[in-house]
């Protein structure tokens, strides 16, 4: 019983990017998130708690890529969130 | 889109990526789960290999000398951050070693114009635990034994070699993005299936029960290495980018905010005339402690002879009352005053959580029960990886995919041969490693180039035979001889029978021999058991079927997985 075809994308372009975004994508975004936090939290008690939530967010966030049906809402939504996190990142740092 | 069919949806999606990321990954994670059920008995295997005992930590080594081996070695100390510590595994041996001395053009030694090269290298030095001389040589010759090459085969490194931990890694990534949408795609039927388990209904049946009912099972435990395996392989790709953003690339401010014992302190550039003695630094701290149940002593020096020079003195003791049993002390080297401590059970939040990791993942905070119980939950986790690829081959056995067959079939093949010709391919490795003498040269190039000629043989093999049946069982015939032989060989080669270790002492040579015993005898007794594949076109008996499925259900031959019909 694999999976019904009719829900699934054919084509290899959208596929390549929803790859490259849970991979890549999911990365970055994870990243981030992690760094902005431990600049506006705690530093310490973020980065220690990053060695293992970095990589739950990272595969929490493949699962939306593929959850969410448009490769181009996905990525929209990701580079939002890498904008946000890295202008927290700056305005951490320089503040 | 109607609530129905995006539920259709998320649900196909996700049974797709689960196969597709599931089928990818299988092998090397299999091979990490396999090699690394045995990795978790790494210091035991080398023990019961070289016939040794474990010997208490020694407390009486002289960091002193080692620091003056250093000194007539042509490396120049001061200033740097060195650690020195005594490690007490098959090849007992002190460690001292320290990152390249930062150049600093202001501050050299007078009369000299340029950093020296070498004396300003990086250390890395082994000495000799009785004379303290460098035993580099001995060390690079003999150091990889079988629990050690185990060890490395289940992070990929000897079939990839440097880049094999960061596949590993992304294998580890993978992993848990699988093991994520296999609970997602099986959670409405979680409990109902979980007590489902028919081994007689059809093959496929029992595949997909297995895959699912262990699946649940394991689950913890696989999320648990998952992370843990991102950790250990990834690392890189989560630590680099912290440095550069967060502490402009100094790598040790970031250290330092993580635990005090890796804390770097402003250098003065004032020399340190007079200093306290290192071993009475350890002495003291270990005297505070006590010496039972001492495991291991690290010793960090940080600006080694500087006016702003301090020792930290981290000791782990083996407790079966608590997890983490460590204490650090760290001291001012110029007159040896206590400036920071931990005791054993002040236990932060902030330096468990690397710790935690390092013990779950090793299965440090227990006995031969933990270690034997993870090997267990290991194999299921095998089990569970295997059955993945047979539901996806045995799905795929139909008339729709006819053009596909004969690919669909090699793949299952070389799938199915490489992983199952890794349990025979172990156990002859364990026999070479009692039947080569220990004092031959080259030993470990001939017992490693048996494995993987073996391996790479029975693959082969199973690429020509195609019959799953047949690679399946032959492997655990070749497995289960060879296992039972492995404690008689033993016994013969070095006399060290495993009904004498036991009373000698010689508790890990009797464990793994007795271990390959009882394996072997259940891996010849389970081939019994083993039937030729049904496919689920020939469904045959209800005999012994779980009481939760009725038995018009299974007779109709009902798909477990099949998301329409039972949704």
């Amino acid at each position: 019983m694999p999976a019904n075809k009719k829900y699934l994308i054919s084509s290899p372009w959208t596929k390549t990017g929803k790859i490259i975004a849970s991979i890549l994508g999911a990365w970055l975004v994870s990243l981030s998130f992690h760094m902005a936090l431990a600049l506006w939290i705690d530093m310490k008690s973020v980065l220690v708690t990053s060695a293992y939530s970095i990589f739950i967010v990272w595969s929490l966030l493949m699962l939306v890529v593929y959850w969410i049906k448009s490769p181009w809402k996905v990525w929209g939504i990701f580079l939002l969130s890498l904008i946000i996190c890295i202008l927290a990142i700056y305005f951490g740092k320089t503040l | 889109m109607s609530k129905e069919s995006k539920s259709n949806r998320d649900y196909n999606v996700f049974f797709n990526t689960h196969t597709v990321s599931g089928i990818v990954i299988s092998v090397g994670l299999y091979i990490i789960f396999f090699a690394g059920a045995f990795a978790i008995f790494t210091q035991n295997i080398n023990r019961w290999e070289t016939n040794t005992k474990e010997i208490p930590y020694p407390t009486d080594m002289d960091y002193e000398k080692a620091l003056d081996i250093a000194i007539q070695e042509g490396y120049e100390l001061e200033g740097r951050s060195i650690l020195v510590r005594y490690i007490n595994n098959h090849m007992p041996h002190i460690q001292v070693r320290a990152r390249a001395l930062k150049t600093d053009k202001d501050h050299l030694p007078e009369g000299r114009k340029q950093p020296d090269v070498k004396a300003t290298g990086p250390i890395s030095l082994r000495l000799d635990p009785v004379t303290y001389e460098n035993m580099e040589e001995k060390y690079n010759a003999e150091y990889v034994q079988l629990g050690t090459f185990l060890y490395q085969l289940h992070f990929l490194d000897p079939i990839i070699p440097t880049f094999g931990i960061y596949i590993s890694g992304l294998i580890s990534l993978f992993f848990l993005f699988a093991i994520l949408t296999g609970l997602i795609i099986h959670w409405n039927k979680i409990i109902s299936n979980f007590f489902t388990f028919r081994l007689r209904a059809s093959v496929k049946n029992l595949w997909t029960d297995g895959h699912t009912a262990l699946g649940v099972i394991g689950f913890p435990f696989q999320f648990m290495y998952a992370v843990t395996g991102c950790f250990y392989g990834l690392s890189i790709v989560i630590l680099l980018p912290s440095v550069l953003v967060l502490f402009d690339g100094d790598r040790d401010k970031m250290f330092g905010a993580v635990s005090p014992t890796y804390r770097q302190y402003e250098r003065q550039h004032v020399r340190l005339e007079n200093r306290a003695n290192v071993n009475e630094l350890v002495q003291q701290t270990i005297q505070k402690n006590g010496t039972e149940n001492l495991e291991f002593v690290t010793v960090t020096l940080s600006n080694y002879l500087d006016e702003n020079a301090h020792a930290s003195v981290v000791l782990r003791y083996h407790s079966d009352s608590d997890f983490f049993s460590n204490t650090y002390s760290i001291y001012k080297l110029s007159d040896g005053s206590l400036v920071e401590e931990k005791k054993p059970d002040e236990n932060t939040y902030h330096e468990s959580v690397l710790l935690t990791m390092g013990k779950l993942h090793f299965a440090e905070f227990g006995g031969y029960l933990i270690k034997s119980v993870y090997f267990i939950l290991a194999l299921l986790t095998c089990f569970v990886i295997l059955s993945g690829v047979m539901i996806w081959l045995a799905a795929r056995d139909k008339k729709i995919y006819e053009d596909k067959r004969k690919f669909n079939q090699n793949v299952g093949a070389i799938y199915i041969g490489s992983t199952l010709g890794l349990y025979p391919a172990i156990a002859l490795m364990f026999l070479m490693t009692k039947v080569i003498p220990m004092d031959m040269s080259d030993r470990y190039l001939i017992i490693k180039a048996v494995f993987f000629v073996f391996w790479a043989g029975y693959t082969v093999y199973a690429f020509f035979i195609k019959n799953t049946f047949k690679i399946n069982r032959n492997a655990m015939y070749l497995a289960g001889a060879m296992g039972i032989l492995i404690p008689f060989i033993n016994g013969i080669s070095t006399g060290l029978w495993f009904w004498r270790s036991l009373p000698l002492g010689y508790v890990d040579s009797f464990y793994v021999d007795f271990a390959w015993l009882i394996m072997g005898v259940i891996t010849l007794l389970s081939t019994r058991k083993f039937k030729p594949l049904t496919t689920n076109n020939k469904q045959k008996t209800t005999k012994g079927v779980v009481k939760s499925m009725t038995k018009k259900k299974i007779q109709e031959g009902e798909p477990v997985l099949s998301a329409n019909t039972t949704r």
